[in-house]
This record gives structure tokens, C-alpha cells and sequence, in this order.
């Protein structure tokens, strides 16, 4: 029961994490339009392989890490584990927000989750499921110049009417030359900067830009942080639909 | 069997050639290994026993298991082919019996120690046809959609020894084909060529103390046997029955004892759904014949020195695996009944899991040597139907009417640190027949007599001429479950500490209860009186706290325990349960 259960829990914080990137709206047409355009420039791969090592820091804490490699495709995600040895082999299949799969070496068995795993937490990242899974800002925030140079918007985000996000502001920096973040600084209701995160290092494949490196600051876990150091990335390379299915998985 | 193997022999071969032949136009030969170190400590922390003086099974407090394992696990994959080898060995720190000084120049008396395949098998993709894929060798397939309760699940046989691990199954040799008709429409066939039982917890060894558990559908002749067991081992016959030995009988490996099973699997609207069907047979032994002989020997109580024994009934049980045919229904996916509140509510998860079993009938006969207790009775068979002739319709222990198995769950994590689960589970693996809710069957807890044994003698076993009366309905009194119970499982995981400690509690209640019926002399006949989960006699359950921190990089420790409660009776106070224990682990991947 053990394991099962655990696994099944596993399972639903690695499908958020697999959901990784994202969102934005309108308080002033310039800001709406940037925001678009970042949402673009997010976006425009077909297909998508990454390898991440990803490193938990906690002050005062060794170093936990993980290992991920990432396929997307569209709104398919198909996520493995490759460290920790615990959860190697472990693979996260996400063909919706509302239909998700874990397969379990350990069992040799692929399993349904819930989307409301997807609230929780994986191995003490600092990247919830929502920061992972945010592609697309634009259809739940409004957006506004908060400042300009002439090498970066400066935008504040905040809830478009009838949208529930997780965030009550985000102030985010970008980049005009790519028109991609650099910085997102989030903020709960009460006004308070929780989280910061950082996108660096970005390199392109044709039109298609990814940062080297992501980091997050829990600024309400004394300055914990989590890092995802891009290993390996594929643009648009072929991925077969039969690649996001349950028989991939293993079943 | 050696044709069987040599068969399997065949397939593989054949597998590989494809693979070699086919796969070099794929990706190179990749190998992956990985690996475990376990070591777990456990107490048992209530004694537990079963039986009388003359024939106590017993589990001390103590050390309950002291098990160190090592897992290796290799993965070759060869574009689309794949071989799978897992190996486990274990290393017994608990020293069992030594039968002589010779043992103590033995290393494995002393450190027992045993390897134990869990996975080795071949497979390959596409084979033939695209999207038909083939897996050949010991495996483990795993169709049901529940969580540990999974009565479709019929293919391997389970593996019980570890309660910790409930739900576990054995692998078993296997052909399995699957061919993919769409991304999300499968059809499944397997082959098990050869029969595997249950592996079950070494407690389960105290059920043959359990003489009392008459298994016969027939109430009438439980109640018979109950008065006349009681008299023979009551003054001044003094012959107790005993369980001498069980002997389970494996089916021959003959092409008709081979399994089969089916399924048809797709998802219609983000729902998975599927059917199934299994021939084969259940993995828990049923009883099919019962030798018993008279064995003298004066033998007393050591703690009471009045109570003697004359000798005992020693019965020999013959044990065999009735076959079934089980039709299957799984579905999960997740409801949202609550999103009109907010758009934050996530969907609830669900798993609904049922079969529909239709079990072959399975008899007891009953045979015995020559007896001399209350009358003398020759050797021969016993008579059934009381009709002053041996032999007759011969009772049965499992009918062949069919029955439903399920399990339906939810389950719902709450924001970041809690994660809930429920199950309602209509009948466990171990539970086997028609009884229920739906279609009246018991099983026997317990069984005894209300009278003395002057008056169970006379009003129930003979008659003053000396004749057999046959009929025990004024004296046996019963302890009764239904042959499937109903089980509530309610489980919540807390994570804490950055998800490095968990903190679990999962529990399983019987909601069934227990019925006793017995004579009653004022009502003249036999009434029956209900004890539900919240009665201390009817009260039976698991709690299972458990405590885990993951230091990550591979290494987590934690402790728990498994505490059983309810009477000896009960499902789950039973002492062929286990007992409580309390549990320590540390546990290295690699």
C-alpha cells in the first residue's frame, strides 16, 4: 500500500512539474501587446526534448538532486525521471490538464492521477505545478508597462476579470530582442514578493529561443531555491503521436 | 513442464532473432541498471496465539522479521526490443530451527538467505504489425485500476508474506500480446501456461489451528459436526480434532490447467475504460478432502492439570484451487462535481474496479479410519446426509453461484502538503464464494456449543439407542461473516520539511461485522443477533501509521507500525493475521 500510495503521489507533483512554463492580459494595450508577444515567442516550437538537472538548495542543506528529460508536443507533456536512483524510471505521461498518467517501476504499472496532484509540491522544488505548467500568460493576466528601456519591458501582471490565478501579481522583465523573460517576480494577495525567478543563458534553434538555466527563490523559505540547468535540447525533431500514449508509458 | 519450457525456450528464440535482425536499422543497444538495498526490522508486539493446549500454534512478541534485500534490476533496450532482469536476494536475519549440531557448520541454517526472480522477460514492439507488441517471460500484469485491492487482477498470484506490501503480486511466466489499434484502443491476450499459488504471510500457518472454522455452505451440517466435535472432545470420549497437516495440490501442468484472459482497453472522454475476461483459477486454497484417524495418547493441560485429553482426531487437509472464470470492468479517470464553486476546485480522481466471479463447486469429502469415540465407527466415508449410510451428496465448501468482487475510490490532494484516499472494497483477495449483501453465505469465525456435554450428547449427537441423531441445531453456536465482506479504507498522506518527510496514515475497517446464532430455548429455534463495526465484539480494523523522510540522492528511512484490532474472530484481530507489529526501514537506491 505503501508505495503504491506514495508513488500515486509522486506522480502528481512530477505532472505539474512536467507542465513547466507560462501567462498574461490587458490594463494597457502596449503592455497587452508585449505580453502577447512573449507568449509567442514561447510557444513556437512544435516539438520539444530537454534534459534538466535540476538542484534543490536549502540554506544550511546539502544539495538534493533530480534528473528530468522533457518531451512536449502541443499540450502533451511525457516526463522521465533519471535521478534521484529512487524515482529513475519513473515517467509522467500529462495528455490534458485532466488526463494524467504515472508509470511505477517499482510496479510495473501505469496509474491515473488525479489533477489535483497537481497542487502539490515534488521533492522540495521551489517551482510549484503552476510555475512549471504556465506557458501562456496572456489568457488569465492583464498587463501593463510598469517601465521601459531600450532593451526591456517592464510588466506588471495581474488577474484578468473572472480569472483565478496563482499569483495576485507578477512582475515580469523582458527581453525586447527576444521577446522572452528574464525575470518573473511573483506576489501573493497580500502584496509580498514570494518567489523570484530568473531565466538565463538563452540560445535559440531558429526561431525558438529556451534559457540555459532557470531559477527560483522561495523568499518565504529563508532564500531556498531550486535550479534547472538545461543539459540537453532538441527542437522540432520528429516525435511520434504514439510517443504520448499509455503504451509508451508501458502499460 | 519440460515442454512448456521448451516452448518459452522457442518464443524467445525466435524474439531475439527478430530483434537482431530488425533492430540494427534502430537506435544503439542501450543498458540501464538499477538497484536497491533494503533492510527492515519489525516487532511483533502482542502475543498471539490459536488452539488448546493439545494442539496451540503461537507468535511471540519479539523480533518478527529482521530482512536485509538487495535488488538488481538490468534493462537492455535494442530500438524497439527490450530485456528485462530483476533479481532480488534476501538475506533472513531471523535463524530458524536447527535440527543439529551440524547446522551450526552451515551458513545458510544460520544466515538463511534466498534469491527470488521478480522480473525476466523479452519484448518487442511492432512485432510483425505495427502497433502489435509482444512480451515473453516471468511478469507480473497488472490490469485492475484500484489501489492494493484489485479483484480483477487475476492473472499473477499474490504475494501476501510481507502484510506491509498488500496487493503485492508474484510474477509469473507469461505470454502476453497486446496490438494497438489506436493510441487509446487495446486489445490484450495472455497466456499462463503454468499455475502459481498464493505466497501467503507465515502466520497464515496458525489458521490450521482454526479447527473450528467448519468451511461447508451447509449450516445444518456445520452445526452436526460442531455438536459431534464437541463431544468427542468433551468427557469422557476426550478426543479433540486436530489439523495434522494441509497439504495444498497444485494443478498438474496440463494444457487445460493453463490460464487465459483478455481485455479490450480505450478512453472515451479523458475516461479509461475496460473489459475483461480470466479463466483460470483462484490462487487461496479451498479444502477438497479430509482424512481423519484416531491417535491415542493420554496428554493434560500443563497449566491445569484436570484437563485431559484421551487422544486426538488428526486430520489430514487435502487443499486444491477451484477454478473460475472471472469478467472484469475497470474505469478511472476524474469528476469535477464541484467547479461551480471555483475554478481552483480540482477534478476528484475515481477507480472503479468489479468482477463478476463464476467459481467452479468445489466439495469436501470427508473419509476416516476406523474410529471408537461416541459409537464406533468404521473406516469409510462420512455420512453426509445422515441416513445410516457412509457417503452421499458431498457437501460443498464453495458453490458455484456467481458473485461480485469491487472496488470503488477516490482520491484528492488538498493544495500542497495533503493528499486523501478512500476505497470502499467489496470483497478481499482472500475471500472467495457467494455472500453478501446481494446473496445471503457465510463464513464461519468461530463455532462452538451453548450446551453441556451431557446435553450436547443427547440432544444433538445420539440418541439413547446409541444411533446417531445428526442434527446439531439445538447446541451449535456460530460466529458468522459474510463470505465477502465489506471493507471502508481511508487513507491521508501529509508532506512536510520541502516533501523530504511523509507523514501516512491509511486504515481499513470491516463494516460487515459478525452474526452469532444460536438456540434459543425461549423462542424454540435459532436466532441470530448482529454485531457491527461499533460493537466490541464486531469491531475489526488496520491502522497503518507510517513515517518516512527522503534524504534524497536515494536514501530515505522510516518507521511505522501495523496495528490489527478486533477479536480472534475477526477479519482482522485474527491471529493467523499477524498481529500487531511496529516496523523500522532504511532503504538505499541506486
Amino acid at each position: 500500500m505503501t508505495r503504491s500510495f506514495r508513488g500515486g503521489l509522486l506522480l502528481a507533483a512530477s505532472t505539474l512539474a512536467l507542465m513547466a512554463h507560462g501567462g498574461a492580459a490587458r490594463a494597457d494595450a502596449a503592455g497587452d501587446k508585449a505580453l502577447a508577444g512573449m507568449d509567442s515567442a514561447l510557444n513556437r516550437a512544435k516539438t520539444q526534448f530537454f534534459e534538466y538537472e535540476v538542484i534543490n538548495q536549502e540554506p544550511g542543506k546539502g544539495d538534493r538532486k533530480l534528473g528530468l528529460q522533457v518531451r512536449l508536443k502541443g499540450d502533451k507533456r511525457f516526463t522521465e525521471f533519471t535521478a534521484p536512483s529512487d524515482m529513475k524510471g519513473t515517467k509522467v505521461l500529462i495528455m490534458s490538464p485532466t488526463q494524467m498518467y504515472v508509470f511505477l517501476p517499482s510496479f510495473g504499472k501505469v496509474r491515473r492521477v488525479a489533477s489535483s496532484v497537481s497542487d502539490q509540491g515534488f521533492m522540495g522544488m521551489t517551482f510549484s505545478q503552476d510555475d512549471l505548467a504556465s506557458q501562456s500568460y496572456g489568457s488569465l493576466y492583464d498587463a501593463k508597462i510598469s517601465s521601459e528601456t531600450p532593451a526591456e519591458y517592464k510588466l506588471a501582471l495581474t488577474p484578468k476579470a473572472g480569472q483565478t490565478p496563482p499569483y495576485a501579481r507578477i512582475e515580469v522583465t523582458i527581453g525586447k530582442e527576444k521577446m522572452l523573460p528574464s525575470e518573473l517576480k511573483y506576489f501573493n494577495a497580500g502584496g509580498t514578493n514570494v518567489k523570484t525567478e530568473t531565466r538565463t543563458g538563452y540560445t535559440c534553434e531558429g526561431d525558438v529561443c529556451t534559457p540555459a538555466e532557470l531559477k527560483m527563490v522561495d523568499n518565504t523559505k529563508g532564500g531556498a531555491s531550486t535550479k534547472m540547468i538545461r543539459t540537453k535540447w532538441k527542437v522540432n525533431e520528429a516525435m511520434s503521436d504514439d510517443l504520448f500514449s499509455k503504451r509508451a508509458l508501458g502499460e | 513442464m519440460i515442454r512448456t519450457s521448451a516452448r518459452a525456450s522457442l518464443l524467445a528464440l525466435l524474439l531475439l532473432a527478430a530483434s537482431s535482425a530488425e533492430a540494427r536499422a534502430d537506435d544503439d543497444i542501450k543498458l540501464e541498471w538499477s538497484g536497491r538495498i533494503q533492510s527492515d526490522l519489525r516487532f511483533r508486539v502482542e502475543d498471539k496465539s490459536i488452539g488448546d493446549f493439545y494442539n496451540e500454534l503461537r507468535l511471540a512478541p519479539g523480533v518478527e522479521r529482521n530482512q536485509n534485500l538487495f535488488n538488481l534490476k538490468l534493462k537492455s533496450t535494442f530500438g524497439r526490443f527490450t530485456g528485462v532482469a530483476s533479481v532480488d536476494f534476501v538475506l533472513n536475519g531471523v535463524t530458524g530451527k536447527l535440527d543439529g549440531l551440524g547446522d551450526l557448520s552451515t551458513y545458510e541454517k544460520i544466515q538463511p538467505y534466498r534469491f527470488e526472480p521478480q522480473a525476466l522477460y523479452i519484448e518487442g514492439k511492432d512485432m510483425i504489425v505495427k502497433g502489435l507488441d509482444l512480451r515473453v517471460g516471468h511478469q507480473i500484469v497488472s490490469w485492475g485500476v484500484a489501489d492494493q485491492f484489485n479483484p480483477t487482477n487475476n492473472l499473477n498470484a499474490d504475494d501476501l508474506r510481507d502484510p506491509l506490501l498488500f496487493g503485492r503480486q508474484q510474477a509469473n511466466f507469461m505470454v502476453k500480446l497486446d496490438y494497438w489499434v489506436t493510441k487509446s484502443l487495446s486489445v490484450s491476450g495472455v497466456l499462463v501456461p503454468i499455475f502459481k499459488p498464493a505466497l501467503l504471510p507465515y502466520s497464515a500457518a496458525l489458521g490450521v489451528g482454526a479447527v473450528d472454522r467448519l468451511p461447508f455452505t451447509d449450516a445444518n451440517l456445520r452445526h452436526r459436526i460442531a455438536a459431534e466435535t464437541a463431544t468427542s472432545a468433551g468427557s469422557p470420549i476426550g478426543y479433540p480434532t486436530v489439523v495434522s497437516r494441509a497439504t495444498p495440490v497444485i494443478p498438474d501442468p496440463l494444457p487445460e490447467n493453463m490460464q487465459v484472459a483478455f481485455r479490450i482497453a480505450g478512453t472515451i472522454a479523458e475516461q479509461d475504460i475496460s473489459l475483461s475476461y480470466y479463466n483460470g483459477r483462484t490462487d487461496f486454497p479451498q479444502p477438497f478432502l479430509n482424512h481423519t484417524k484416531q491417535t491415542a495418547g493420554l496428554r493434560c493441560d500443563p497449566n491445569d492439570a484436570t484437563r485431559c485429553i484421551k487422544g486426538v482426531l488428526e486430520t489430514e487437509v487435502s487443499l486444491a484451487y477451484p477454478k473460475m472464470h472471472v469478467y472484469g470492468l475497470n474505469a478511472t479517470g476524474e469528476v469535477n462535481p464541484f467547479k461551480w464553486i471555483s475554478e481552483q476546485i480540482h477534478g476528484v480522481g475515481y477507480r472503479v474496479e468489479a468482477a463478476l466471479v463464476v467459481p467452479q463447486r468445489q466439495t469436501l469429502q470427508l473419509l476416516n479410519d476406523a474410529l471408537s469415540v461416541a459409537i464406533p465407527l468404521p473406516a469409510g466415508e462420512y455420512d453426509y446426509e445422515n441416513d445410516g449410510k457412509p457417503g452421499g451428496a458431498q457437501p460443498a465448501v464453495v458453490d458455484a453461484t456467481a458473485f461480485l468482487k469491487w472496488t470503488v475510490g477516490l482520491d484528492y490532494a488538498f493544495g500542497d502538503h495533503i493528499y486523501a484516499n478512500v476505497q470502499w472494497v467489496h470483497g478481499l483477495a482472500d475471500e472467495l464464494g457467494a455472500g453478501d449483501f446481494l446473496h445471503e453465505g457465510y463464513a464461519v469465525r468461530q463455532s462452538s456449543v451453548t450446551t453441556n456435554e451431557a446435553d450436547t450428547r443427547s440432544r444433538c449427537v445420539l440418541s439413547p439407542q446409541l444411533t446417531l441423531l445428526g442434527d446439531g441445531t439445538r447446541c451449535a453456536r456460530e460466529v458468522l461473516a459474510p463470505k465477502l465482506g465489506d471493507y471502508i479504507v481511508l487513507g491521508v498522506d501529509l508532506k512536510f520539511l520541502d516533501d523530504a518527510a511523509l507523514l501516512r496514515l491509511f486504515t481499513l475497517w470491516s463494516m460487515s461485522g459478525v452474526t452469532v446464532t444460536e438456540w434459543s430455548e425461549s423462542e424454540n429455534k435459532r436466532v441470530s443477533r448482529h454485531f457491527g463495526l461499533f460493537t466490541k465484539e464486531g469491531f475489526s480494523a488496520v491502522l497503518f501509521p507510517e513515517f518516512t523522510y527522503n534524504f534524497g540522492n536515494g536514501l530515505e528511512l522510516g518507521a511505522g507500525a501495523l496495528i490489527e484490532l478486533g477479536r480472534d474472530y475477526t477479519k482482522f484481530g485474527d491471529p493467523a493475521a499477524g498481529g500487531s507489529t511496529v516496523f523500522t526501514r532504511a532503504r538505499y537506491s541506486f
